[in-house]
């Protein structure tokens, strides 16, 4: 694996990665959509590495699955430093969720207010391809599509089981054949890829949105495999084979991994009891509120301030900000006082720092 | 607090009539607004005789629901259609984001999800346009009375005092010649400040409303503005009796269940009360349409809902944000199913 220090890796805790990030952000535009996205990255994302440098042309990377967004995070990556153009395929629910919920708005706030970033070939790389589960014909339909993606040079983003790991270094013990054949068909080589320390060591019994205790997750990607070295392998010998390449790339965090959020942890949690927010509303306020402001643009920071003013010029400003912020806040207006315990005095003037 | 009991404590049959009226085609929103009103509405009590005709009901605020409660008691109990005044942004809060779809729903009949109920929402950021809004349900005032928050937003604890009463709504009582009902909204709201407002009420205990006696147009016309609003406001706040003993577990296991449902799912306390309502209702209760939201909540099946509207599939779907219910621990929460219930 290479290391912090090699320029393939993104560490994004450090200064240096901080024009990484916002190359991954970048696709949310240019105003307050990016800050977020960047914040949420910068927080809920340690890092990058490769085994190998990934291979031209179009891939399929396969993945096992830790949180809500972290097909969509590999995707930022892949889509910003990595210059690699490629989707994430997801079921068609994705947006029911609180953290799809999030992405459709910052969407449509920096589709509203500031030119999106798209390439010719890929379009919005966050908006995921959505099939519908419930039916068998549609996502065969989908899966027959995935050539045309790969003649334009596109790559895809699956997850190989499907459904969300309970414990961070729980083995991928299926993997879903319709995407991996149709790839194979297709001429794409597949990149198995591990997300890892998004989870507790042992199972809390439950699945996350996000983060465990928001301890950053690290995405490690493994060498390419070729078409024609998994072509001649029986089915279920493929199967072991990308399970088996998926699983050996992990490794256990480094000590106190899990401590690293603590702080922000137990105001997030003050937040959604607080108020009874979702965990997403709730970290993202959390992530505004005690961001330098060094770090948000104009927008971000009128963002800010509606949080925690009424009075803010937001709520005569532009339409689709004000939504987002009401949005954001569940309402707003009565939010103020448990923000002015959490994030201190400066919270009613718009100036807020998190004491942490 | 004496006077007439319009819907008591324990009054199930009560309710369901009340839902029947309302919610007249068995769809989701009739179980829904029947299992809030059975678990959130305690009782609802008019301290002296409601005038005939339209009246402006103007009301303190609590909780995201409240309103919704007595307009939906009010007009199934025969007092007549009713307008409720709310925010324009309403679906951007966690209440109004599961409440406007189901009443807004494409395949309600003439009679709305609602039978008797519009809703009619102003832009508070505009006070030309919540003056226009006003406007325009002052048109349809001879024929439907108006509910309406009487300062326009929540308060935060118990005995907080109803004092910025909006001014257009005065005005609108005294243009239009409506009696203005007081309305106290109780039991919902904690002693202290916690630094918070309320979706659903505190410990999700539930609810007292008290109706006072109607003040005449004619009388609040004489009135300079200040003193209309401390009148309107001391009517309102007038109406405050204790809440009955052993009112605050009232709904003590529903409330642990939800926190257990927002600790692993992360979802909105809206989503999780509303899910436990379903997930804790024997299916024998609900309609076609709640039997198949609650099998997708209970076990992620789709397919009592494969051939229903999109609608339908899509409401469900969010509820459960993404089918991440699937992962509850469901012999913990829910230890065993409730049994059939009597058939009345």
């Amino acid at each position: 694996m290479r290391q912090a220090s090699d320029p393939a890796v993104l560490a994004l805790e450090d200064d240096p990665h901080r024009a990484s990030v916002m190359l991954a952000a970048g696709g949310f535009g240019e105003g307050a959509a990016r800050d977020i996205a960047a914040l949420f990255l910068a927080a809920t994302l340690d890092g990058v590495e490769t085994a190998a440098p990934l291979p031209p042309g179009p891939k399929l990377f396969l993945c096992n699955h830790q949180i809500a967004l972290d097909l969509l995070y590999l995707a930022a990556w892949l889509n910003g430093p990595a210059a690699t153009p490629a989707r994430v395929a997801a079921w068609d629910g994705v947006g029911s969720a609180h953290p799809g919920e999030l992405i459709t708005r910052l969407a449509a706030l920096g589709a509203a207010t500031g030119a999106l970033g798209t390439t010719a070939e890929t379009g919005l790389w966050f908006a995921p391809l959505l099939f519908d589960s419930r039916d068998p014909a549609g996502l065969a339909a989908f899966v027959d599509r995935l050539g045309v993606g790969a003649r334009r040079g596109q790559s895809l983003i699956v997850t190989a089981e499907g459904l969300r790991h309970r414990a961070d270094a729980e083995p991928v013990r299926q993997v879903g054949t319709a995407f991996v054949e149709a790839a194979l068909a297709a001429g794409m080589a597949v990149v198995p890829v591990r997300f890892a320390w998004a989870l507790p060591e042992i199972s809390q019994g439950h699945r996350f949105a996000w983060p465990w205790r928001l301890a950053p997750m690290r995405i490690l990607l493994g060498q390419a495999m070729t078409p024609d070295a998994l072509a001649p392998l029986h089915l279920a010998e493929r199967r072991d084979c990308l399970a088996g390449a998926i699983n050996a790339l992990y490794r256990p965090p480094p000590d106190g991994h899990y401590r690293r959020n603590s702080e922000r942890t137990a105001r997030v949690a003050r937040l959604q009891a607080g108020f009874g927010i979702s965990e997403t509303k709730a970290l993202a306020i959390d992530l505004l509120l005690s961001a330098p402001l060094t770090a948000l643009s104009p927008e971000g920071t009128a963002l800010r301030q509606a949080l925690t003013d009424h009075q803010a010029p937001l709520w005569t400003g532009p339409e689709a900000l004000a939504e987002f912020a009401l949005y954001l806040s569940d309402g707003g207006a009565t939010l103020y006082p448990l923000l002015h315990q959490l994030y201190g005095q400066g919270a009613h003037s718009g100036q807020a720092w998190a004491r942490a | 607090m004496s006077g007439t009991v319009l819907l008591g404590p324990g009054e199930v049959d009560a309710r369901d009539r009340i839902v029947e009226a309302v919610c007249p085609r068995p769809t989701l929103i009739r179980d829904i607004t029947r299992l809030c009103l059975e678990h959130f509405l305690d009782r609802v009590v008019a301290t002296a005789p409601l005038p005939p005709g339209p009246r402006l009901y103007l009301a303190n605020h609590q909780t995201g629901f409240d309103l919704l409660f007595l307009a939906v008691t009010l007009a199934g109990l025969g007092h007549g259609p009713a307008r409720l005044l709310v925010w324009d942004k309403l679906r951007l809060m966690q209440y109004g984001e599961m409440l406007m779809p189901l009443i807004e729903r494409p395949d309600a009949d003439d009679t709305g999800a609602l039978c008797g109920i519009d809703l009619v929402a102003f832009d508070a950021r505009l006070p030309d346009r919540t003056r226009t809004a006003i406007a325009a349900i002052a048109q349809a005032s001879e024929t439907k009375s108006i509910v309406a928050a009487a300062e326009g937003f929540l308060q935060q604890t118990e005995a907080q005092p109803t004092e910025h009463i909006a001014t257009a709504l005065l005005d609108l009582a005294v243009a239009t010649d409506l009696p203005v009902v007081p309305v106290r909204i109780a039991w919902g709201l904690p002693e202290h400040q916690t630094g918070g407002r309320f979706c659903w009420p505190h410990r999700l205990s539930p609810l007292g409303v008290f109706l006072g006696p109607a003040l005449r147009p004619a009388e609040l016309a004489t009135l300079p503005l200040p003193e209309r609003r401390r009148r309107v406001g001391a009517a309102i706040d007038a109406l405050r009796p204790p809440p009955p003993p052993g009112h605050a577990l009232a709904n003590a296991a529903m409330l642990a269940r939800v926190e257990a449902i927002v600790a692993r799912t992360g979802v909105t306390q809206t989503k999780a009360i509303l899910q436990d309502l379903l997930l804790a209702t024997h299916p024998a209760r609900l309609t076609d349409e709640g039997q198949a939201t609650r099998e997708l909540l209970r076990r992620g099946q789709w397919a009592p809902l494969a051939h229903r509207d999109d609608w339908l599939a899509r409401y469900a779907l969010t509820l459960s944000d993404g089918m991440i219910t699937t992962d509850l621990p469901f012999d913990a929460l829910y230890p065993q199913e409730q049994p059939e219930p009597e058939v009345r």
